[in-house]
């Protein structure tokens, strides 16, 4: 879509820098307030053995940062699965507190296999 | 043979020979199989294995959809092409093996998308299977599905895991009661950052894309060069950013050259289940329930451990498919007629207009939404009978509209 | 049918209607082969008793995949002289060129940020009212183009008299 505007470069010759002012910076990850701290046991579906774990967790916290941190301590690769509650796929973009986990609940780690939901 | 339908005329003795281990099973109905029509979408590591099982059983009709040609890295796990030549269509190759595994059943290869799928072959089939790799695709699938209201049998496989689900629209939930947004693919976003790159990963694709434009080429995994022209510029950025480690050959191979793992022993677990799965449906929809009640639930399959897993996935009272607000229609519209006509057909039916919208229609086609031209016909938009239409501009909602060609 | 196509679908059916009623002078799809309404190429007029009165203004429209709980995507592809707007759309291409917190993806939530309440309509609406800048103050240090913030508060009249020059030559083009 770029066209030629003739004149525009003497028109506007005096523009100073070309600073990237409009590079976007990089977003913040905050928790988000009003979360309370719950237990919940993450147990997995994949893998060479049925592994359980105990987890505080926060409802505030990103789905997607839980993710990665059960990844961490299961020795899988967030890529690998998804996080299930009561049949549903919790979604990265969301918060625990988006979804009815309450203290004492069992989250899954599901194969995300090609049909992921 | 106990209480089958052996001696149905609808067999012949041919056939009766061939399924002779199958009418001993207790409650089989093989004329069951016979009149049933399967739409198998994917003929790939999943959709070989069912359609070869299938075929074997004897299901009377089987279409076969996949857009895809074979490479030969689908031979260690695609039985359905070992005879075919590389880059021929698979749902072609697929039809010309099927019909040597049997030759007394109907078979139709679609060398297509599923958007340019006739609608009537979803309409038409008993159950539908998905044997897909992509997760759009598989949404459209489901809104297939879920309109037409079929048994939609669908699976998928990773590593040494996979799962079997079979979605019984409005009875349990659907691909789109839960949806998970998807993850910022990485290669997006590079595209759209030109300065500070957020993540370590787009340090890489930053340098695919410096590749890309001075080369005028993809970046070729295989070939060392490109792959130190990749880990040059990238770990320049890495360094820049601060987004240490470096990388290294080997992740930089990883990252670009990226296939999915696919091994026939487990795609043949997943689709076993998937067609035992089929045949339940079957003959359930006939009445017969000996082969026992199809499954709603979400099964995984562990194949380190060898363990099954089961779930049970609620349906979402609000799912924009499935959901108690969804508005559907169906309306007859002549072939000649322009599509201002379905506007002026839902405002006879009592819907009011929304003061602050124009109305559209809209065709869902892949990626996109393609906006259909109300001044013309069905025909001079690209539409046939049968296809589904998405209507924005009345009060009430968002209306689907499945509409059906006359002359 | 997802959340996406539902919201791009209706933001769309909003943005016709203003077509329909001449607010904006041209709306369609930006890729005419694909004809998909999630990427537009909108034309926009300069409000009657500004300085960029009887100016037609090209905006690109693109609605990201995560929409709408991110803003749509917005470039102006004619130039202009505004303290919020990037000058030369031949620089910074595939970029966002026009500072404004509605579409700005660090602002979402915040005040005066995208929500997933607003539209389209609110985005074209809020970039039009922009170029009213009668009585606006700008903070000449957050801006796209800082030499024609420090020019509109110091020095109204050659600012006034750039901008219609520019209008002049350059904003007459459509799609």
């Amino acid at each position: 879509m770029s066209e030629d505007f003739d004149d525009l470069d003497e028109d506007l010759e005096d523009i100073e820098d070309k600073t990237p002012a409009i590079a976007s910076k990089t977003p913040n990850v905050a928790q988000a307030p009003g979360g309370k701290d719950i237990s919940i046991f993450f147990m997995s579906t994949i893998g060479p053995g049925e592994k359980k774990q105990k987890l505080l967790v926060n409802t505030g916290n990103n789905v997607g940062d839980i993710k990665t941190t059960v990844g961490n301590i299961f020795g899988i690769n967030p890529s690998d699965f998804h996080l299930s509650h009561g049949g549903v796929t919790l979604d990265e973009g969301k918060l625990i507190m988006d979804y009815p986990v309450k203290d004492g609940d069992t989250i899954l780690l599901i194969p995300a296999s090609t049909a992921g939901i | 043979m106990g209480e089958s339908d052996f001696f149905s005329k609808d067999l012949t003795a041919k056939e009766r020979q061939l399924y002779d281990r199958q009418f001993r099973l207790k409650g089989w109905n093989q004329r069951i199989l016979k009149n049933s029509r399967i739409l198998i979408v994917g003929v790939g590591g999943l959709g070989c294995e069912i359609a070869k099982n299938l075929a074997m059983l004897g299901v009377g009709h089987i279409d076969l959809v996949d857009l895809d040609v074979i490479e030969h890295s689908n031979l260690n796990r695609q039985i359905l092409f070992m005879d075919a030549d590389i880059a021929k269509p698979k749902a072609i190759a697929a039809v010309e093996m099927l019909k040597k595994v049997n030759p007394n059943i109907i078979l139709k290869g679609y060398h297509t998308s599923l958007e340019k799928l006739p609608p009537v072959i979803f309409k038409k089939a008993d159950v539908i299977v998905g044997g897909l790799d992509s997760k759009n695709a598989r949404i459209n699938l489901n809104l297939q599905a879920v309109r037409f209201k079929k048994p939609l049998v669908d699976g998928g496989v990773n590593g040494y895991h996979g799962h079997i689900y079979t979605i019984f629209p409005y009875e349990n939930a659907c691909y789109d009661c839960h949806p998970t947004s998807s993850t910022e693919s990485d290669e997006m976003a590079a595209c759209t950052v030109v300065g500070v790159p957020r993540k370590r990963v787009h340090c890489l694709f930053k340098a695919t894309m410096a590749f890309e434009e001075k080369f005028s080429t993809v970046p070729n995994p295989g070939n060392i060069d490109d792959v130190n022209f990749l880990i040059s510029f990238a770990n320049n950025l890495v360094d820049k950013f601060n987004f240490n480690p470096q990388f290294t050959v080997k992740e930089v191979i990883n990252i670009i050259d990226h296939h999915e793992p696919g091994i026939i022993t487990i795609n043949a677990v997943i689709a076993s289940i998937q067609s035992q799965e089929i045949l339940k449906i079957l003959n359930y929809q006939k009445g017969n329930s000996a082969l026992g009640i199809p499954s709603k639930e979400y099964i995984i399959y562990n194949g380190m451990t060898q363990k099954f897993y089961y779930l049970t996935k609620p349906r979402n009272p609000e799912c924009l498919q499935c959901g108690k607000n969804v508005i559907r229609e169906e309306l007859y519209i002549r072939k000649d007629q322009k599509l201002q006509c379905i506007i002026d057909a839902l405002k006879m039916k009592g819907y009011k207009l929304d003061e602050e919208m124009e109305p559209i229609l809209t065709v869902p086609e892949f990626d996109s939404l393609r906006e259909l031209d109300l001044e013309k016909t069905a025909i001079a938009n690209k539409i046939r009978s049968l296809s589904f239409i998405s209507l924005s501009g009345f009060q009430e909602g968002e209306i689907f509209v499945t509409i059906r060609l006359f002359k | 049918m997802s959340i996406r196509q539902k919201r791009i679908s209706q933001d769309y059916a909003r943005l016709k209607k203003l077509y329909k009623e001449g607010t904006i002078k041209q709306l369609k799809a930006f890729d005419s082969q694909k004809k998909s309404i999630d990427h537009l190429k909108i034309l926009l007029v300069g409000p009657k008793g500004t300085a960029f009165a009887k100016g037609l203004f090209r905006l690109e429209m693109k609605f990201p995949r995560e929409y709408p709980n991110q803003p749509p995507f917005v470039r102006l592809h004619t130039p202009i002289w505004h303290p919020n707007f990037w000058p030369k759309p031949s620089e910074y291409p595939g970029q966002r060129n026009i500072c404004l917190a509605l579409v700005d993806p660090n602002y979402i939530g915040k005040k005066g940020g995208w929500s997933p309440t607003k539209t389209a309509v609110t985005v074209v609406q809020a970039i039009t009212s922009m170029l009213n800048t009668a009585g606006q103050y700008i903070n000449p240090t957050d801006v796209f183009n800082k030499k024609a913030a420090l020019e509109m508060m110091k020095e109204r009249k050659k600012f006034d008299k750039k901008v219609k020059n520019l209008v002049k030559k350059y904003a007459n083009k459509k799609w």
